[in-house]
């Protein structure tokens, strides 16, 4: 190979790996608003599903520290980290919530902008869930309730937190009478299993009556810790609380 | 290294490079998808209007008809609701989408539920005349084309397939508002003659109980084989 050829070819790389090195670091920088707009959604479902059993103590460390917080909600406004944790607790209470409450708001179409400086974001998302209180397994107050969040996302310390939140309440759906809490869908269920042997195929391990899954209030164990602390959550303490299934 | 091994190495990492690309793009027509989604609720013409393509290959194809075209969009979004009426509501939620980008990087497709609920105010849509507010709750499934025009992610091809409609027996519209009449099955009747839909429904009934399955444009994501769905249609068929 010539002395000239090889020039050559050393020359296009260089230009090549000098070109590739600019679209590189204008890729690192649509990457890393990826990271944020993940991060931000996962923010928001993990608080989607503390709502759920109004864990209180792990939904106020969803929000931010710093200025500008608030809760717009349909009963009035919240302000502050301190306004938060004082609607969250029904004006601090510690008592734990009661086990038949369940606030399903499933976070859906989650639509995040994160801003161009990289430290706001802004998010619109539907929830939509049945709202109940389950004592023993009847349904008292059930609805289907479907609202629009717009939330304002702050990234503090490189982590994401919610800022605030204006919501709306297009629709309601009383379903009183239309739904069985876990008690009695889970009777059922267990009667079944024992009678309905051409329905239900022997399982490889038998149902355990004295499973928490049968109960209202059971909090099924997260896989994650918390968003915004790292520190692991409730759950076992909070089903700590529950009693087996009375059959 | 070589100079031979290193401009091997350079293409492959401008091929890796190339394919984050990706990610940008599945996130870009997410938004879109769910920026349709909103503007649906409330039926924001033009806001619609502008989610789509400016291609003669613009395509809507709802159960009542299609609109081909680039005036498609205008032709069918800019029928419905005229009168901007408050009492009508079309909530779709976009929920578990799924978006392939094509290999030319070029165009891409999606598959989405819809779920939500709906007030049509007499006159407009299905609810052919009369009354009141006809309420009901909606789902069913998107396949959706998408193209990149200019650097920006629109759709090309929008189908809608409904899976299933219903009423609670208390809904969202207050009881004297509520339509006397039920709107009639949406396969029933097609679009006005003047709202010039450039084809039929297609013919395949997708609705419950029918069975049948609208085809997914995605090979199984962990086998990559292609799924059941044209053996179960045909199966459905023969019953």
């Amino acid at each position: 190979m010539s002395d000239k050829t090889l020039q050559e070819r050393t020359d296009k790389l260089e230009k090549l790996i000098i070109k590739q090195g600019k679209y590189i670091e204008n890729l690192e920088k649509k990457l890393a608003r990826l990271e944020d707009i993940e991060a931000i959604k996962r923010l928001q479902k993990a608080y989607g599903y503390y709502v759920e059993h109004w864990m209180y103590d792990e939904i106020i460390d969803c929000f931010s520290d710093g200025p500008g917080v608030y809760l717009n909600w349909i009963e009035g406004v919240w302000k502050g980290k301190e306004g938060v944790r004082r609607y969250f607790t029904s004006g601090g209470k510690t008592t734990p919530t009661p086990t038949g409450f369940s606030h399903q708001l499933m976070p859906t179409s989650g639509l995040i902008t994160v801003t161009p400086d990289g430290k706001t974001a802004k998010g619109r998302w539907y929830g939509f869930g049945a709202i109940f209180d389950s004592d023993h397994g009847k349904v008292e107050k059930g609805e289907f309730t479907s609202g629009i969040y717009e939330v304002c996302y702050v990234k503090e310390n490189g982590v994401w937190k919610i800022q605030s939140y204006d919501w709306i309440i297009p629709y309601v759906v009383r379903i009183d009478g239309m739904c069985e809490g876990p008690e009695i869908r889970s009777r059922r269920i267990i009667k079944e299993a024992g009678e309905k042997k051409d329905f239900v195929p022997d399982p490889d391990v038998p149902l355990d009556k004295k499973d928490l899954r049968y109960i209202s209030g059971y909090i099924f164990p997260f896989h994650y810790t918390h968003p915004v602390t790292g520190k692991k959550t409730s759950e076992s303490k909070r089903n700590a609380r529950l009693k087996p299934l009375k059959l | 290294m070589n100079i031979k091994e290193l401009e091997a190495k350079v293409e492959e990492l401008e091929k890796k490079v190339a394919s984050l690309q990706r990610l940008q793009d599945i996130e870009d027509i997410k938004k879109l998808q769910k920026a349709y989604g909103y503007y649906l609720m409330n039926w924001l013409h033009e806001e619609l209007i502008d989610c789509f393509s400016n291609s003669p290959q613009t395509t809507l194809e709802w159960p009542q008809g299609t609109f081909i075209g680039a005036d498609g969009p205008r032709r069918f979004f800019g029928n419905i609701n005229t009168k901007k009426d408050s009492e009508f509501m079309h909530q779709m939620m976009q929920i578990s989408g799924i978006v392939d980008v094509e290999a030319d990087g070029e165009h891409a497709k999606g598959r989405w539920w819809g779920f939500g609920a709906m007030a049509i105010p007499a006159g407009s849509m299905e609810v052919a005349g009369g009354e009141g507010v006809d309420q009901a709750f909606g789902c069913g499934i998107y396949e959706m084309g998408y193209v990149r025009e200019n650097g920006v992610w629109k759709i090309l091809k929008i189908k809608w397939v409904p899976v299933y409609n219903g009423t609670l027996e208390e809904g969202w519209v207050k009881p004297e508002r509520r339509a006397k009449a039920k709107a009639s099955a949406i396969n029933d009747h097609g679009f006005p003659k003047s709202w010039h839909a450039d084809g039929g429904p297609d013919p395949a009934d997708y609705n419950y109980p029918s069975g049948r399955i609208l085809p997914f444009h995605f090979k199984h994501p962990v086998t990559g084989k292609k799924t059941s769905e044209a053996k179960r249609n045909k199966e459905n068929k023969r019953k």
